[in-house]
Parts: C-alpha cells; structure tokens; sequence
C-alpha cells in the first residue's frame, strides 16, 4: 500500500547493499567453521594442527565403541559424497571435531582442542554450533541466526544425534518426542482433547515449524500463521465472494494451534468465542445461559454447533447471498 | 467505496504480475554471488593421504520387517480419531525399513510404517552420493470425528441432500413424525492422502537445485449447518478436495553467503462447488423449499521468493534476509444465490482479481564483544486484495431478499521491528533485554485504520553449576489502535463490531525455565509461564484474559538396564467478556475457566540381554468452567470435563540376533461431558434438526503381537 511503498524501497536497497557489502569482506565469518585459522604454509595436516591419519588415526583408539561405530552407516560417512566428511578431501571425524593433532599427541587422555558436543559439553554451544554450520549453514541453517533457537544458545547437539544410525528427530514417529523435552508446555497442549495429530505421528513439529531458524515469528515455515495453516487446510485459503475478517488476518484470533480443550482447537466454544467479537445490540449478543441446555429450552444458539449451526461459512463464503456467512 | 477503489488503484498494473521487488531481489543475489566469489577460502590441509582403511563404511543391504497382528476392543470414531483404529476386531501390523549402498555410491533406503492402518506412511528415498537426491513419500492422514451422528438425509449425486420420501414437514422437528424411522447413521470421518515427489540435484560445488511435487486428496464428510430464517440444520457435506503444489528453485552457497530462489504454486480444486439440500421445516417462503450452500472456491497461490544470508565484514556479523512476492487468486465459479432457478442472484465466473502477498525480512546477528550478541530484525508482510467488489442483492436463507449489499475486500499491512542484546556479566550468569514495535495499516473499509504495539522484556539466566540452569523473563506489552470508525463499514454491518484484536490491550508475562542434572543419571526440568491481557478501553467483548502455564518432567536412569520418568503439567486459561443483550438493559458478563492438568509416569527395564520392557501411564484431565451474569445473578453452567487415562506396555523378547518378538498392551479409558452435546439428539431443539453426536467416550484395549525379522548387515 501506498503508506509503505517507502519502506519496500529501504528494504530493496539495504538487500543490494548487503549482497555487495558480503562480497567485500576480508575475513570469513565466525559461523564459516571448519579449518578456520591463519594460513600455515605448508598445509599438510599436522601443519594445520590435525591428526596424521586423519580416521585410521581416531579409530585405532575409538573403534571399540561401537555406538560411534554407528556413524558408518549414516549420510555423514558417505565416501562418494564429496560433501561429507569422508568424501574426497573430507578432514574425515576431525571436520565435525575440530584438528586432533593435539589430542593425539596428549594420548587421548583429555580433549585437548577437541569439540565435543551436547548439552553439557565443555565446548561453547557457538563453538559446537560453528562446526555444523560449516557445511550446513546454507542448506539447512541459513537462518539459524535469525530464528529463536540460535539467540536461546540451542546447539544442533541438542536435538541431533549424529553418530545414531537413525536420528531420532529426523524420524517422524519420534520428532515430537526430542522437541518435547525442552518444549514441555506445547508437549503438554497436544494431550489436550482436541489438537493436531502430532503424537499420533501423522503430522510433525516442522509440518508447521522449521527449527533451523525463519525470519518469521515462532519460526513458522511461511511468512505468516496464515500461509502457514493454508499450506494444508487450503480449503481456507480464499479468496471469497464474502470474507470474513479474523480469518484473513490470522487464524489464530480463533484457533490456538496445539492443543485445546474446545473442538476444532477454538481458544473458546461458540456463542462464547464468537461473541467476544460480535457485541451489538440483537440476537448476536443475547446471553445465552443455562436455561437453553436441553434440561430447560434447548437453544439452537447455545448448542450443538452454536452459531456455526447457521453461520457455517466463517471461513468465507462463495455464494452471492453469504454476506452473513450463512450460505 | 471511492476510497477502496482508489485503495486498490495504487499499486496499478494487470492482476496477477509480479511487480519490480523479484528483479531487486535478482540484483541482490547476484550482488552477492558476484562478491563473493572473489573472497579467498582459509588454508585446508591435503588429506589425500588419508585412506581412511579402518573405517566400515556400509555397503550391501539390509533390512528390517515387522509382522503382526492389533487387535482393538472399545474402538469408536473417538479412539481412532487420528490413529484410524475406528474398528473392534484385528488390525494388520505391517512396518519395514531398509537401506542399501554400493560401492560406486549408489545408495537407497525405504520404510513402511503402520501398513495395515489408514494412518500408514511410506517412503523411498535412492540417490548418487554428491549428485542426486530423490525421494518419494505417502502419507495417510485420518480424522475420523463421530459415529454417533444420525440423519435422515439421503445423498443423491455427491451434491445434492434429500429427505427420504413421505418425509413430513413441520415448523418445528417435534412435528416431523417420520424423522425417526428415517434416521440413517453417518459416519462423520475424513481421509487425506498425500504424495509427495521431490529431488536435489548438486551441479557443482556451490549450486543446488531442488524441486518437489506434492498431490493431496481428501475425501470424506464433514459437518456443516444451515438455517432457513429461524430454523436450522446439521448437515453431513460431502468432501472432495484437492490440493497440487509444485516447488522449485535453486541455491547458491559459498562460505561467506547464499542465494536460494524459489517458485511455488499451489491449486486447490473443490470438486463440489455447491451442496443442495432439501428443507425438511415447513417453508416459511415459497422459494424455501431447498436450501444452497457454497463450497469453498478453487484457488492458485504462486509465490516468488529469494532468501539467504551474507556475512558481515566486522563482528562475526551475519544479514538474513528474505523477500516474497506472491498472488492468490480465487479459481472456481460463484455458487448460485439461491436454489431456486429464478433465482435473481447469479454471477458468471469467479472473483476477478487476486491478493498480492508481500513479505521482506531483514535480520542482523553481530558478535561486537565476546560477552555481547546483538540481533536485529525488521519484516514486513502485506495482504493487498485487488478483488473488485460486488454490489448484491442478499437472499436471506433462501428465504427472501433483504437487500443490497456490497462485499468488503480486506487488506492490511504490517511492519514489524525487534531487537535485542544479551550480555554474559560473569561465567554463570548471563542477562538480556529486547524489544518489539509492530504497526498494521488497514486497507479503506475497515473499522481502525491502524494498530500498534510496542513492547519489550528482559531477562536472566543463573548457571551455578555446569549442570544446573534456571532462566527468568518478563515484559509487557502495550497496544494501541486508531480511532474506530463504524461510518466506514458497509451499509448493515454490524455498527458495534469490535475485534478483540483490534483493541487496546495492556499485556504482561513473566516465563520461568530451569534444568537440573542433579547426577549423570537424575535430571529435572521445569518450566512455566503466566500472562495476562486486559483490554483497558473496551466495554464489550473480550476484556481481560489471564494464561498460566506449569510443566515439569523428572528422569532417572541410574543403571544402563531401567530408567524411570514422571512428567507432570498444568494449564489455567481465564477469560471475562461483556455483552449488552437488548437496548437499555445491563451490561452483562461471562466469566470462563479452563483447567487442563497432564500425569505421565513410566520407564523401561532390559531383563539381561533378552527381555525389554517399557510402561508408559498417563493421566490428562480437563476442566471448564462458565459462569453468567444476566443481570447480576450468577448462573453457572454444567461442568465441561474430559478425562483420559491410558496405561502402554511394550514387551520385547530377542529370540535370537536376527528374530525379535513384540507383544504391545494398551488399554485407554476416555470420557467427557459436554453441555453443548450432551442430551441433544436430532429432535431435541424444536429449531434445530441435528446429527445428535455424544460427547466423545471410549473405552479402549489394544492387543498387539508381532515379529520383528532383520535381514543383512
């Protein structure tokens, strides 16, 4: 609209700006990760602080725990992939761990320089998160930076397990589970009545949340709470002959999305709800009470579906006669 | 309406184009490409020495099949509402995953799970290490909401209701003497199926291209309503939606900044456009005799977008940033007015026009001190609905003609910045503090022209130990709208219409985090929140609300072989809102509670190396309250509860490396009592001819064996 054409302007211009800005840069970013240091000619591995060896050097030590082992058989140790770790030129473990050379030398008897990785890791989360982001930042993580887990220190380890050969956030029977465990208040709503299918395993956390990090609120992987819902409820999405306010604006005027003690996840039941809105004088605000259950004079405003017994197109309506979204 | 016309004029142009913002967001990319590309990479070690011999890379096949029987007993819609174990009796249990990889690279892995219910999934994924990637996926999704439901209605074709013949009308469904011989059961249920198609491709070191495919069906019945002047129906309507969206694009990623570009369009087609169904009420019109409903309308969404992220030269600094342009379209045929076929109300085609959907985003993280993290970010979504409006003559109910009336078109645009710092004062404890300014501007026809809210927090977080955490934050937040103007809206709208979103609110919360790994086996964590809103201005509607929140799970696992948990979590919602019923009486008020409170208790025990066991017992119970107020006196409502109790056992015997027994036991008890369903059955409200659905209930046991079969390595 007119008011901000200015600010898609600013905005235009700051993009231009930034894309050449990146360009002059003479240092690579913190997050760039891997093999980040001063250039040591020549760039043989222990030159650089690595293992001589590289894997064969890690393995001739950790190769009796077999959990660790496991990594052999996820997308990780994949020696085709010149991508990965152990592909053509990979720094093989020593990628994700950061150059051993030191820790060898020590023996194995303390991490020396080592990354280690997980919650309680003496390792800064930036630090652990750093090495991801090394390779995944533009993949998977290139708003890691703008979404709420980066600016709450979540590390990847928190959530990933690398070394498993299924890891457990990835499989959508058990997503829900791992984002439970610091999200116990939204693991909680989805035992409500009502709520999406999440812990049935039909619908995921990221079916609506992308956990790498959005520039949009609660990290919704569309722009909006509106985009969002409409990917699958496309039903919703309009346009209509006769709309209905709340609903183009956000779905969750109405709806909250977890879980709700009210059918179709409604913050209240209708007249209730409807009526927070709907206050003027006739038979939208008439309060209806108790002596509408079917015990007094059973009301067809009260129950049953309330309002939606008639105005059933709240979502919108496409008849020429919908204007009060009955048809 | 001169406004709005004007309104709409603004932006200028065809519907439907793309305006200049993709070739900005082109520039930009290339910008950055074309930048980037100059910078030098760090030195890497050479590491073709490392031969990597003692590494077991997988190659082969292997696989895992699961083979077996469910057994439901107590199965209702409300027991397989999602899960589609709807049914008493046996259930096929089928799950299988696999995986293969060659030495050349090739590799490719599969997994079925829940085959033999509607909730089953499945995937195939295969690729070329470092070249491709492709990966096909199904997915059933049931809802299966009632099969209490009874109605006398009959389909004829997938869009058109009768009532059976010798069908006797009355005003009132005490007087429709043949409703209950004509009573049929319908199952109120649904199923979507969704395929979905997509692949990478990897072009070089720096280029992706990835595409997908998704095709969504669902079919099935749903509820509606209906009304004829002052009598109304409970309708079952036929489902029929599908839904197509292609995605593609490509990204570019260099170690200091990446590109993705994206195209998006995504069709819903409704099958069924309209829904006939004959008045079973005496017709208070002559045109009343049967009713229209509309479907909803086909539409197509195609977006454009270009997001990524560049580095900053100072302070480990990164940008992201994203722009979207997109355009919504209606794409499907206006139902008729009425159902009669003189009908004065019939509109050729479908809304002419489309809705722009614009969204910028720009964030900032800078590192500027190691003990300081600075983010920024500033968005702005858009919703500019070039629809042109209609001038309609309203047919009430199919009833009689009220009228005419003109459709609102509505648009807004909002503008969003946030900001924050967080700052490590000592080892162990750490401190922030943020902020937020939103500003949405209405598009003409709506009651404000604008709203904004400015908040803002802080907080703080104590580590005393390595192993112990506790995080503290509070803010509010204060809303404030421009005048209301009730002359804007369309001649009859509602004159008093007042949002609750749009009100001036005052909001203040306080959250609370802690986790405590007492041993490495014992750990506990919390966490809380509390918030109340209170709209100061408003007399009507909503006026306060009050959320408080509490969850706790404790975990031990003191030896490798058993492990316990007890989680537990309580949730309070409050609301108070005013009405005024009829002119000149009091204002009255409505006070609403709902209580929710969650206990899951259970663990696991390995009996040597054989034997696995795992208990799982949950209990959720809720609770809403309604409280009256007429005109002084109180009038309480009946209690809503729900109560769910469920108790799972797995058993799991290792009969040898590659053969595994599983036993699964689960019995779930559920009931609810429900004011709004409870004691109404299709002719208990003399206007109100309804599907009669119970309030959810069930009593379930599920017995499960199966055969767990590994093959390969």
């Amino acid at each position: 609209m007119k008011g901000w054409s200015a600010v898609g302007l600013a905005v235009r211009v700051a993009l231009v700006a930034v894309g050449l800005l990146s360009g002059l840069m003479p240092v690579r970013p913190a997050w760039a990760g891997q093999g980040a240091g001063p250039p040591a000619p020549p760039n043989t591995p222990a030159a650089l602080g690595y293992s001589a060896h590289g894997a064969d050097t890690c393995l001739l030590c950790h190769r009796g725990n077999a959990h660790l082992m496991t990594l052999f058989r996820t997308a990780h140790a994949r020696p085709g992939d010149p991508r990965g770790p152990f592909g053509p030129g990979g720094l093989q473990c020593e990628a994700c761990h950061g150059p051993g050379g030191a820790h060898v030398k020590a023996f194995g008897r303390k991490p020396a320089g080592i990354v280690v990785f997980g919650r309680h890791s003496p390792t800064p989360v930036a630090r652990q998160n750093a090495m991801c982001l090394g390779c995944h930042q533009a993949t998977v993580g290139h708003a890691w930076l703008a979404g709420a887990h980066a600016a709450n220190g979540v590390s990847c380890a928190d959530c990933h397990r690398i070394h498993d050969t299924v890891d457990p956030v990835r499989v959508q029977a058990t997503e829900a589970t791992v984002c439970g465990t610091c999200h116990q208040a939204v693991r909680a709503a989805f035992l409500a009545p009502y709520h999406h299918p999440v812990p049935e395993g039909t619908m995921t956390c990221s079916s609506c949340h992308d956990p790498h990090g959005t520039t949009s609120r609660a990290m919704l992987v569309k722009a909006t709470t509106n985009e969002t819902c409409t990917s699958c409820h496309t039903q919703f999405r309009g346009p209509f002959l006769w709309e209905h306010q709340p609903v183009t604006e956000n779905c969750g005027n109405c709806h909250t999305p977890h879980g709700s003690v009210q059918p179709a996840l409604l913050k209240e039941r209708p007249p209730i709800l409807c009526q927070a809105c709907h206050d003027t004088v006739g038979h939208p605000s008439v309060p209806y009470g108790p002596p509408g259950l079917p015990t007094g004079l059973p009301n067809p405003y009260l129950l049953a579906g309330g309002c939606i017994n008639c105005h059933s197109q709240v979502h919108g309506s496409n008849s020429p006669s919908g204007r009060a979204l009955m048809r | 309406m001169a406004d709005q016309r004007r309104h709409r004029g603004e932006r200028g142009g065809p519907p439907g184009r793309f305006g200049g913002l993709p070739r900005a967001l082109i520039a930009a990319a290339v910008a950055a490409v074309l930048a980037s590309a100059a910078r030098a990479d760090p030195p890497k070690p050479d590491t073709s020495g490392w031969t990597c011999k003692l590494c077991p890379f997988h190659t082969g096949a292997s696989a895992t099949v699961q083979g077996g029987v469910l057994v439901a007993e107590g199965a209702n819609a409300s027991s397989g509402r999602y899960s589609g174990v709807a049914h008493n009796g046996p259930y096929a249990l089928f799950d299988a995953t696999g995986r293969w990889r060659t030495k050349q690279g090739l590799y490719g892995s599969f997994n079925v799970a829940r085959a033999g219910l509607p909730s089953r999934r499945a995937r195939v994924s295969a690729g070329k290490e470092g070249l491709y990637a492709l990966r096909l996926t199904y997915q059933g999704q049931p809802l299966r909401d009632d099969d209490t439901t009874q109605t006398p209605y009959r389909s004829a074709g997938e869009s058109r209701l009768l009532l059976p013949p010798g069908w006797v009308t009355s005003n009132s469904t005490a007087g429709m003497t043949a409703l209950e011989d004509s009573l049929e059961p319908v199952r109120i249920e649904s199923d979507r199926r969704v395929v979905t198609l997509s692949g990478k491709y990897f072009t070089s070191g720096v280029w992706t291209l990835f595409g997908s495919f998704r095709h969504s069906e669902q079919t099935g019945t749903d509820v509606t309503g209906a009304s004829f002047l002052t009598e109304a129906v409970q309708l079952p309507e036929p489902i029929d939606y599908v839904t197509n969206d292609l995605r593609g694009g490509a990204l570019w990623a260099d170690s200091g900044a990446s590109v993705r570009i994206v195209y998006e369009d995504s069709r819903f087609d409704d099958q069924l456009d309209q829904l006939l169904f004959q008045n079973p009420y005496l017709p208070i019109a002559p045109s009343a005799a049967e009713g229209l409903l509309a479907l909803p309308p086909g539409n197509d969404l195609q977006q454009v977008s270009v997001s990524g992220e560049v580095g900053l030269p100072f302070w480990s600094g990164v940008v992201t940033y994203l722009a979207s342009d997109g355009r919504l379209a209606a794409d499907g045929s206006f139902a008729p007015g009425a159902a009669l076929a003189a009908s004065p109300v019939r509109l050729a085609g479908s809304l002419a026009g489309d809705i722009d959907l614009t969204h910028y985003a720009l964030a900032l993280a800078l590192r500027p001190a190691r003990r300081l993290d600075m983010r920024g970010r500033a968005t702005y979504d858009g919703r500019d609905d070039h629809n042109r409006t209609y001038a309609l003559p309203y047919i009430v109910t199919d009833s009689l003609l009220a009228g005419t009336y003109v459709t609102p078109r509505y648009g807004e645009d909002r503008t969003r910045l946030e900001g924050s710092a967080n700052y490590r004062l000592l080892h162990w404890v750490r401190a922030g503090v943020g902020g937020d300014y939103t500003h949405t501007h209405y598009s003409p026809g709506q009651v404000l022209t604008s709203l904004s809210e400015l908040g803002a927090w802080g907080y703080g977080t104590v580590t005393p130990l390595p192993t112990l955490s506790l995080t503290v934050k509070a803010g509010s937040s204060r809303r404030d709208a421009s005048a209301f103007d009730a002359a804007v809206l369309p001649a009859g709208e509602n004159p008093l219409l007042r949002a609750y979103d749009y009100a001036p609110r005052d909001r203040e919360f306080v959250t609370l985090r802690g986790t405590w790994m007492a041993t490495a086996s014992l750990s506990w964590s919390l966490e809380g929140s509390s918030a109340v809103d209170a709209y100061r201005l408003s007399q009507l509607g909503l006026r306060e609300s009050r959320e408080h929140e509490l969850s706790s799970t404790l975990a031990w696992a003191p030896h490798r072989s058993w492990s316990v948990y007890l989680d537990s979590s309580y949730q309070h919602l409050e609301a108070l809102q005013s009405g005024l019923g009829t002119v000149g009486a009091a204002v009255w008020q409505e006070r609403e509670g709902e209580y929710f409170w969650t206990l899951g208790a259970g663990g696991e025990y390995a009996i040597r190396t054989r034997w696995h066991l795992k208990v799982d017992y949950l209990r959720s119970y809720s609770r809403s309250d309604t409280q009256l107020l007429p005109s002084g006196l109180v009038q309480w409502f009946p209690e809503d509860r729900t109560g769910l109790d469920t108790l799972k056992i797995v058993a799991v015997y290792r009969w040898s490396p590659l053969l595994t027994l599983r036993l699964r036991y689960q019995r779930s008890r559920y009931g609810t009592s429900d004011w709004a369903l409870g004691g109404v059955y299709p002719n208990t409200i003399p206007t109100l001819l309804a599907l009669g659905a119970a309030p959810y209930r069930y009593d379930l046991d599920l017995v499960g064996i199966s055969f767990v079969y590994r093959l390969g390595q």
